[in-house]
């Protein structure tokens, strides 16, 4: 009898092809850990795209300077969300700020959020919309009203001296906010990349990886939303900022995919160990995620068109149409490259010997519609922050001029 | 520090009354010298306050408050373990008896058996449900050209990249070299499952925390040994401290020759196997 | 300074006081005894019961099993490895019974023909050997070298 029970639990687990050490049938880092990188990617690309304006004097990417701040804060929010969710306990996760452990990468999560929410993001808002809020807050009444004076911090300052000392502030800040952005997301590559029990994670690229994807991503999401936004609004698109904000995305790119092939290249050349195992993987269990739509759709289509433009002259009805295609595209292919490392990194068994499944669930705290919660949720608080801050270049003017003539 | 709004020059003309424009009058006297008072009050506090955080911080971080007795002096020992594949004929023993010294649940194994099989210079490896039931009704017509079974547990690693990861100290080798999981410390985050090499790590379905083979340090700390090494029929598993030279294990290290499971990755692992070949991961 | 300033380092600064204060709250008190962790989880975890009794207790009641078992094959093999746990059994044997296997289940585990096996090790195709017959109908239990 024991024999026949043996033979029925013997088959190996459904979906389970080859051999894998008998704890690695679950897959232990889910949906929620594919979007936490996802989300800080988005949030470090958007302020290096704000950051580009003030550092560099990028004049082309003023009328989307505001909104890229506010974009950065509204993923920034939501940041820790889908880690808090994916914990077993949440409610003790200020163990990692009382007794953090340093020799791990993921224990720095605590203090390199902080300081990059109020040192850097939360900061240069406020220098930035500090007088606007002055102003705001003589003219509404109620709610609105008493926001925009705490927002003031009880500092009524408007004048040229106080305006200089704010445009300073604000160029010091991005000048320390672009390692600080860095850091924030290139972390995240480190936790991966360091993990040297996992050959398809560990790599020295990995954060580099991680970062220019990032940029990529925040890029094209500010874009995005600022093309969205004007739809709404009914007010025609700044061609000359969106040429030059596509232009940096091409170029920007095209390092990401550089690095990515050189990642590819590498590995096919040397040929270690793990190479046979990870070769099926792309080609098997990753097939569709890695070579459809992360390497197709984000990375060669949005090449192809954005490089075209580059290359020749091209009318400004389609080079709108190339523009929505492009962002999207890669918006998408940058989460499914988190989408291939992370659940990747855990579809094939550390004997090499293996594959197992992940099978997304619909409900519950690492299901899909948890998931869909938090990559939506950012838009409705960026919403909130527009409607409260507004960002928009005509709004600034008449804010301004509302001041002068005050 | 006052919070209601100073008049400058350059701001909102609209705020300015005339009583702002330059003439102090008596009760703006008054309201100067209470808001001073209340400045020097507020900056007296807030030192204190600082002052006294720091200081609770300095002496938390200098007082000697650890107890006598637990943890000191178990230096002296190093726990680790010899598995002699030659010896091992795949009962499972060992796996049945961790799962109920451990209430170690269905589906996870803090050890199992792998079976590697030859069949013309091919290797099959298969652990149908960890070795748990043996291997009894496992076999089938087709005969190997060679064959063994390799236990697997917890290596204790010297240089344990689990420990290495975990974010708040959950995970830690104590001072005699077992690697344990802290389950009222841990939150859960499975980095350290990501980290092991060799895929002794799960998260434990009830208690929702890592959970992994300790030695059974209940057990070694009583004079006992490892449920696994207790139940093992042919005396392929051995247990004991590496730093005692006539312990079984060191005599047994010192006489043959042995070998640790993926040792590119520097773990230093403590588990060494003799008679694995360089197909075993 | 400039009045932006001064208000964002009381800020900063209440701050930083706060996360002094709650790290002195929460921190638990053992922690850093002997490294990054809780120092009582060692104690916590050599608390945990133990389920297999210590080696010589079978012994001590059942002198007759252990004799019969120390000179025969099995005589380097623990009690428990076929009987299972047995400390619930050794603290009160009245009220919980140990496992009395059942021969045909528990033998082939070791003896049952496998191609894995090292060489040499005493294997059996069960189905031939015992005819249907369970193993201690000829095995002594206890020392299978000798015969009922």
């Amino acid at each position: 009898m024991i024999a026949a029970l043996s033979l029925a639990l013997a088959s190996p687990p459904e979906g389970v092809i080859g051999f894998i050490y008998p704890n690695e049938s679950e897959a232990y880092w889910q949906f929620l850990i594919v979007i936490y990188p996802y989300i800080t990617g988005l949030v470090a690309g958007a302020f290096i795209l704000a950051s580009l304006e003030r550092v560099f004097n990028v004049e082309a990417a003023r009328p989307t300077y505001r909104l890229a701040l506010l974009t950065a804060l509204a993923f920034l929010i939501v940041a820790p969300m889908p880690l808090l969710a994916h914990l077993s306990f949440p409610l003790r996760f200020w163990e990692i700020l009382v007794t953090p452990h340093f020799s791990s990468a993921m224990a720095m999560f605590g203090f390199v959020y902080i300081w990059y929410l109020l040192v850097v993001l939360l900061l240069e808002i406020w220098f930035e919309y500090r007088r606007d809020a002055v102003t705001l807050a003589q003219r509404s009444t109620g709610f609105l009203r008493t926001f925009y004076r705490i927002f003031t911090l009880g500092v009524f300052d408007t004048s040229p001296k106080a305006v200089e000392f704010d445009d300073r502030a604000i160029r010091i800040i991005s000048v320390i906010g672009i390692p600080s952005a860095f850091l924030l997301h290139g972390y995240v590559g480190f936790i991966f990349g360091s993990v040297k029990a996992n050959p398809w994670w560990s790599s020295v690229l990995m954060p580099i990886i991680f970062l220019f994807s990032a940029i990529v991503s925040g890029i094209a999401l500010v874009v995005l939303i600022y093309m969205v936004a004007s739809v709404i609004r009914k007010k025609p698109f700044n061609m000359k900022s969106l040429d030059t904000l596509c232009g940096y995305l091409f170029y920007i790119l095209i390092i990401d995919a550089t690095l990515e092939g050189l990642d590819v290249l590498h590995r096919t050349y040397a040929a270690e160990e793990s190479f046979d195992i990870l070769y099926a993987l792309v080609h098997g269990r990753l097939f569709e995620t890695h070579i459809v739509f992360q390497l197709m759709l984000g990375t060669l289509l949005p090449l192809a068109l954005l490089g075209l433009i580059q290359i020749t002259k091209v009318s400004t009805q389609i080079r709108q149409a190339f523009y929505w295609i492009s962002t999207i595209g890669v918006l998408v292919g940058v989460f499914f490259m988190r989408w291939n490392i992370v659940i990747g990194g855990q579809l094939f068994s550390k004997s090499f010997r293996g594959f197992t499944v992940y099978k997304m669930n619909l409900i519950g705290s690492e299901g899909l519609l948890a998931g869909l919660f938090f990559l939506i949720l950012p838009f409705v608080i960026l919403y909130g922050l527009i409607r409260l801050l507004p960002p928009f270049e005509e709004d600034e003017a008449a804010a301004e001029h509302h001041a002068v003539s005050e | 520090m006052i919070l209601r709004p100073e008049p400058t020059i350059g701001s909102c003309h609209s705020c300015m009354t005339p009583a702002d424009s330059g003439q102090e009058s008596s009760p703006n006297l008054r309201e100067r010298e209470k808001s001073e008072d209340r400045r020097r009050f507020l900056k007296r506090t807030s030192a204190a306050l600082i002052g006294g955080a720091v200081l609770a911080t300095g002496a938390d971080l200098f007082a000697a408050k650890r107890p006598p007795a637990v943890g000191d002096k178990w230096s002296i020992h190093s726990w680790g373990m010899v598995i002699d594949v030659e010896k091992c004929i795949g009962c499972g023993r060992c796996v049945h008896a961790c799962k109920i010294e451990n209430n170690v649940p269905e589906e996870f194994f803090r050890t199992w058996i792998e079976r590697y099989r030859y069949f013309d210079g091919e290797v099959v490896v298969d652990s149908p449900h960890g070795g748990a039931h043996g291997f009894a009704g496992e076999d089938d017509k087709r005969v190997p050209d060679k064959a063994f079974f390799v236990p697997k547990l917890c290596n204790a690693c010297e240089k344990s990249p689990c420990v290495q990861v975990c974010p708040v100290g959950a995970t830690f080798e104590t001072p005699d070299g077992a690697v344990l999981v802290d389950k009222e410390y841990c939150i859960g985050c499975r980095y350290c499952v990501q980290a092991c090499p060799y895929g002794c790590r799960y998260i434990h379905p009830e208690t929702k925390v890592a959970d992994k083979c300790t030695f059974c340090y209940h057990r070694i700390h009583k004079g006992q040994l490892p449920a696994c090494v207790e139940a093992c029929p042919t005396g392929a598993r051995m247990f004991g401290d590496l730093k005692d030279k006539n312990s079984e294990v060191s005599r047994f290290l010192r006489e043959n020759k042995t070998f640790v499971l993926k040792p590119h990755l520097n773990t230093y692992p403590k588990v060494f196997y003799h008679g694995i070949d360089s197909e075993v991961r | 300074m400039v009045p932006q300033m001064t208000r964002l380092m009381i800020i900063f600064g209440v701050l930083v006081l706060l996360y002094f204060v709650v790290r002195w709250i929460a921190k638990p008190e053992s922690f850093y005894w002997f490294g990054h962790y809780r120092g009582e989880a060692l104690a916590e975890a050599v608390a945990q019961p133990l389920r297999y009794a210590p080696v010589g207790d079978c012994a001590d009641c059942h002198d007759e099993e252990a004799r019969q078992n120390r000179s025969g094959p099995h005589r380097s093999i623990s009690c428990q490895t076929c009987h299972d746990a047995g400390m619930d059994h050794v603290n009160d044997p009245d009220q919980s019974n140990i496992l009395h296997p059942e021969p045909s289940t528990l033998c082939i585990l070791c003896h049952s023909a496998n191609h894995s096996r090292p060489r040499g090790f005493p294997q059996v195709v069960v189905a031939d050997h015992a005819e249907g017959m369970e193993c201690n109908d000829c095995h002594m239990t206890h020392n299978p070298g000798e015969f009922q």
